[in-house]
């Protein structure tokens, strides 16, 4: 393909720094907040920079943001139940996905489907569900128990997008694998799933920000301050109307930063298409 | 195909349903098929307007065109038919309709003349019997006339104008709406068949049908706007005769106006001057306070669209939610095939909308053109979903030695899916047959085994189902226990105005932002695709921030930015631009919360698409423009179609975005969640039966888009 000339050039920055006000403008104002100590409640008038400067919301947010516990417990909790679940959407769902883009067998129309039957329900319809199963096992209360009600949330659209990336692998590459003696779990292993590696990371960062940004269902199935996650502690401190808005607007930039820190970190694994290039080229 | 011989196989797997449909195909094609078709959807209209005739309450306005057809039947009794030429009670409409009331009640006995009320009286508890019943049944026969005769262009249309609330209400009273529904009816129609074999004849009828429609009522000429727009656009499109179809236009307006004129004696002696009163009272009717006290504004105009008219008992089913999102789909189909009906339902909305006085049974003007589009819609949306008739014989069925090979692939997810996934469903199902709510006696109940205990017990018969009081409204004495209330739940859900409203609000809501994220998440894609372009990877690190912003966080920022009193555009002049902002804060948060995600989908299926494909194309002497639309979005399609899909269900079931943002519309999750709370009506049954209600719609909505994308 040829590069694109210098017109095309100045024409696609300017459209992307269009794009870039659009999504930068709301993160700005949410930072401009974070650090204006001069806020009581929630801010009465608009203003672009903040009127006193000043570190006291972060602080704040980083010493007890709620529940009289520091923002690390909060953290480490959300890391911990999101980061699990979307590990076992995944490796739950992987050979489910291999099987629904690879295989045949008998309902897999249907089953495609069936599968997404129980994402289609309202998450806040899985509460008195979740908590009649929960307490049956013996985990309600426990971030286990949380972790596998997300991990069942984020299942099915992972392995719908796990599905579409394997079907996009050539079958070609895995027949020649198949040739050359390899079986059915080995190429899955050491063929497809390389290739494949993008779109399930993907997958999997889709499956984390589903439990590290949901605090209605953890609300009923969490009871120990303890075990209480950021969205919960985030939602909780939006609820008190009294709450300064710089400490919750630190509190909500605390939370989205170590996301786009993980982000920035897989980005340049998550889409050079190194990996699928080499694949190719060595046939 | 036809010769092609037959697959043992592929017979076995054509089942008997599969024989009747074809069967039943076979027949509605046939002209018996069609007559019997139109005949069942002729007794339906008559049926549902004679249970309304029979059962709903007099209502404002009945007595008063009562009182009028009264003056009539003494004329016409007396002989003296110089009198029809003096009255007109009620004079600001043309006399026509009530006439048609007078010359029904002829046969009956004179009775004392109702007495004569401000028109703005509240409706009265007795009318003469048995002339109120004879002249609604006559109001009832031109609707079902009305539903008959649309029956002949397009039966499925006639079946939805038979079953819709506000026709069957307002052809069913002694309102004078039946009539001039008739006559316009008949005036588009004749119009369609004149265009279809030139035949003068059908033009006459037309015109006589235009004069008695201004005769009976005058805003039903709007379908007489909507032919002559139809009529003058296709004369400008069609280069010869055009001298002679403009004066065939002439023609018809002339005669229409000469018929208007000989149905309306009460013109006879003094046109000019009746004429003049009887237009111009409307617009001052209009300012009047009357009026302005109804307070009904455009936006009621649009809501009776989708929204019933709720009687609870007299209106059995209500379509007009299904009727609205099927019209929706129909909108181009419409203006490619029947365009003065398209013509007709926007001019006659736009004038509902800019005028004053909007009471409900000016819906009227509106229904018939609605439940063609709707018709159209219907037919191109089974088109999506139906299945392909040609069987897919080319796959082989999967042997049980295949299932068997894949079984330790789906093993250990199906487990953890059926444990954690199907057990919410079967959970949900359960508890929406019951009346399980919050109240403490009921909730400990629910929560340690009643519900299943309820479900089975009524499931296998051993109990009756207990009435349930249907009402959303709190208060009402709730039992100790839960109970099995079989589908009164669903019931309740269905006949919700709310509901009703919110359903094809919810779908256009989940349609339309997630065509914003994906439109920008494809485009911001492909930009940053470009072979050679600076910056790309600052670029996409940026974009991708929103994508990491907990959803009610960035509610919450989108709600500050776009207050109307604080946000970032609140100093603008007027603050019209802010309050357009603010209007338009929960589709902005979406899209800013959404996009990203599709990009990145795109750009993974972008990385995986390869560049020989491309410079392939390219070496051909394709434009980039091309390529990518020829080559790159095809391919792109079913790797976007997940990411789609999940979107549109995340969209369709959006919830937080709605806690954090101040928007005159929510979603039905929204509203399961306001029955659900404890803190309002707590009623965990209903909420489930909405959830299932939620499920449906998604269901088919996936499917549809699944088959729209699939390659």
């Amino acid at each position: 393909m040829k590069k694109i000339s210098t017109g095309r050039q100045i024409l696609s920055q300017l459209a992307l720094a269009g794009v870039g006000l659009f999504v930068a403008a709301p993160l700005l104002n949410l930072l401009g907040i974070a650090f204006d100590d001069s806020l009581q409640g929630p801010p009465l008038e608009f203003h672009l920079l903040p009127r006193q400067f000043g570190l006291a919301g972060f602080t704040t947010a980083w010493e007890s943001p709620a529940q009289g516990l520091p923002f690390v417990v909060f953290l480490k909790n959300s890391l911990f139940i999101a980061g699990g679940a979307a590990v076992l959407a995944v490796i739950l769902g992987i050979s489910l996905a291999y099987a629904f883009a690879r295989m045949r067998f008998a309902g897999k129309r249907v089953g495609l489907f069936a599968l997404l039957v129980g994402s289609l329900l309202p998450p806040i319809a899985l509460i008195v569900p979740q908590y009649v199963l929960l307490t049956r096992l013996g985990v309600r209360g426990s971030q286990l128990g949380l972790m596998a009600v997300y991990t069942a949330i984020a299942m099915p659209f992972c392995v719908w997008n796990m599905r579409a990336a394997f079907l996009a692998v050539p079958s070609e590459v895995e027949e020649a694998a198949m040739v050359d003696g390899a079986d059915a779990k080995n190429t899955l292993w050491r063929i497809t799933l390389p290739l494949a590696l993008p779109s399930i990371g993907v997958a999997a960062l889709i499956a984390f920000l589903v439990g590290y940004s949901e605090y209605t269902l953890a609300w009923l199935l969490i009871d120990k301050g303890e075990n209480v996650t950021l969205a919960m502690a985030l939602s909780n401190a939006l609820g008190q109307y009294t709450v300064s808005w710089n400490i919750l607007s630190a509190l909500a930039v605390m939370m989205t930063a170590p996301v786009v820190v993980i982000f920035l970190a897989l980005q340049k694994f998550l889409l050079d298409s190194y990996l699928f290039h080499t694949g190719l080229r060595q046939e | 195909m036809l010769g092609a011989p037959q697959n043992a196989s592929v017979i076995c797997g054509c089942s008997i349903v599969n024989m009747l449909t074809r069967g039943l195909n076979t027949f509605l094609r046939s002209r018996a098929g069609r007559l019997a078709v139109i005949a069942l959807v002729i007794l339906l209209a008559l049926a549902t307007r004679q249970r309304a005739v029979d059962l709903l309450p007099i209502d404002y306005d009945e007595d008063d065109y009562l009182r009028a057809a009264q003056q009539y039947q003494e004329a016409i009794r007396a002989g003296d038919w110089a009198r029809l030429t003096e009255l007109n009670y009620r004079p600001e409409h043309p006399p026509l309709a009530k006439l048609a009331f007078g010359l029904a009640i002829a046969h009956l006995p004179e009775t004392d003349e109702i007495l004569d009320r401000d028109t703005s009286a509240p409706p009265v508890n007795v009318l003469p019997y048995p002339h109120y019943k004879v002249a609604r049944n006559l109001a009832a026969a031109l609707g079902t006339a009305q539903v008959a005769v649309l029956a002949l262009l397009n039966p499925l249309a006639a079946f939805f104008l038979a079953l819709n609330t506000y026709n069957i209400k307002y052809t069913s009273q002694i309102m004078l709406e039946a009539l001039p529904s008739l006559t316009s009816a008949v005036c588009a129609l004749a119009y369609l068949r004149y265009r279809l074999t030139r035949r003068r004849g059908w033009l006459a009828l037309s015109a006589i049908a235009l004069g008695m429609t201004a005769a009976s009522k005058y805003l039903y000429v709007v379908a007489g706007v909507a032919i002559l727009a139809d009529w003058l656009i296709w004369i400008w499109q069609n280069k010869t005769g055009r001298r002679r179809e403009l004066l065939r236009v002439v023609m018809w307006g002339a005669a229409g106006v000469a018929v208007f004129f000989l149905c309306n004696p009460y013109l006879w002696p003094d046109p000019i001057t009746r004429l003049q009163s009887s237009v111009f009272y409307h617009a001052g009717y209009a300012d009047s306070e009357h009026v302005k006290e109804a307070g009904l504004t455009a936006g009621n105009v649009l809501a009776r669209l989708f929204t019933p008219f709720i009687q609870r008992n007299v209106f059995l089913i209500a379509l007009e939610p299904i009727v609205f999102l099927c019209a929706l789909f129909g909108v181009a189909e419409t203006w490619r095939k029947q365009r003065v009906m398209a013509l007709w339902l926007a001019i006659g909305l736009a004038f509902l909308m800019a005028w004053p006085t909007k009471w409900p049974q000016y819906q009227l003007v509106l229904t018939l053109p609605l439940s063609v589009m709707a018709a159209l819609g219907a037919r191109g949306l089974w088109r999506l979903v139906a299945p392909s008739a040609q069987p897919a014989a080319s796959k082989e069925k999967p042997t049980l030695r295949d299932t068997l090979r894949a079984t330790p692939f789906l093993l250990p997810g199906l487990i953890a899916l059926g444990v954690m996934a199907l057990f919410p469903i079967l959970y949900q199902l359960a508890m929406s047959l019951t009346d399980f709510n919050t109240s403490f006696g009921s909730f400990r109940d629910g929560l340690t085994g009643g519900v299943w205990r309820e479900v089975v017990a009524g499931l296998t018969g051993q109990k009756d189902a207990v009435p349930f009081n249907p009402s959303f409204t709190r208060g009402f004495q709730r039992p100790d226990t839960v109970s099995y209330i079989a589908l009164q739940g669903y019931l309740a859900v269905l006949g919700n105005g709310l509901v009703a409203a919110l359903a094809p609000l919810n779908m256009l809501w989940a349609v339309v932002s997630v065509a914003g994220q994906t439109g920008l998440g494809v485009a911001v894609a492909l930009t940053l695709n470009q072979r050679g372009l600076k910056f790309a990877n600052v670029w996409r690190a940026l974009f991708v921030i929103p994508w990491a912003v907990p959803e009610f966080v960035g509610g919450m920022v989108w709600q500050n930015l776009t207050n109307p009193k604080f946000g970032v555009l609140s100093s603008a002049p007027e603050s019209l631009a802010q309050s357009l902002l603010s209007l338009f804060a929960a589709p902005l948060a979406a899209a800013w919360l959404g996009f990203p995600i599709i990009m990145l989908a795109a750009s993974a299926g972008l990385s995986m698409i390869s560049r020989e494909a491309l410079e392939a194309a390219q070496v051909d002497g394709a434009t980039r423009w091309q390529t990518t639309r020829l080559v790159v979005l095809p391919m792109l399609t079913p790797l976007l179609a997940p990411a789609i899909i999940i979107r549109g269900i995340l969209a369709f079931n959006q919830f937080y975005l709605f806690q954090a943002i101040d928007s005159p519309f929510y979603t039905l999750a929204a509203a399961s969640y306001d029955v659900f709370q404890p803190s309002r009506q707590g009623l965990i049954g209903i909420s489930s039966a909405l959830n299932i209600l939620i499920i449906a719609i998604l269901f088919v909505m996936v499917g549809v888009f699944n088959k729209k994308t699939a390659t």
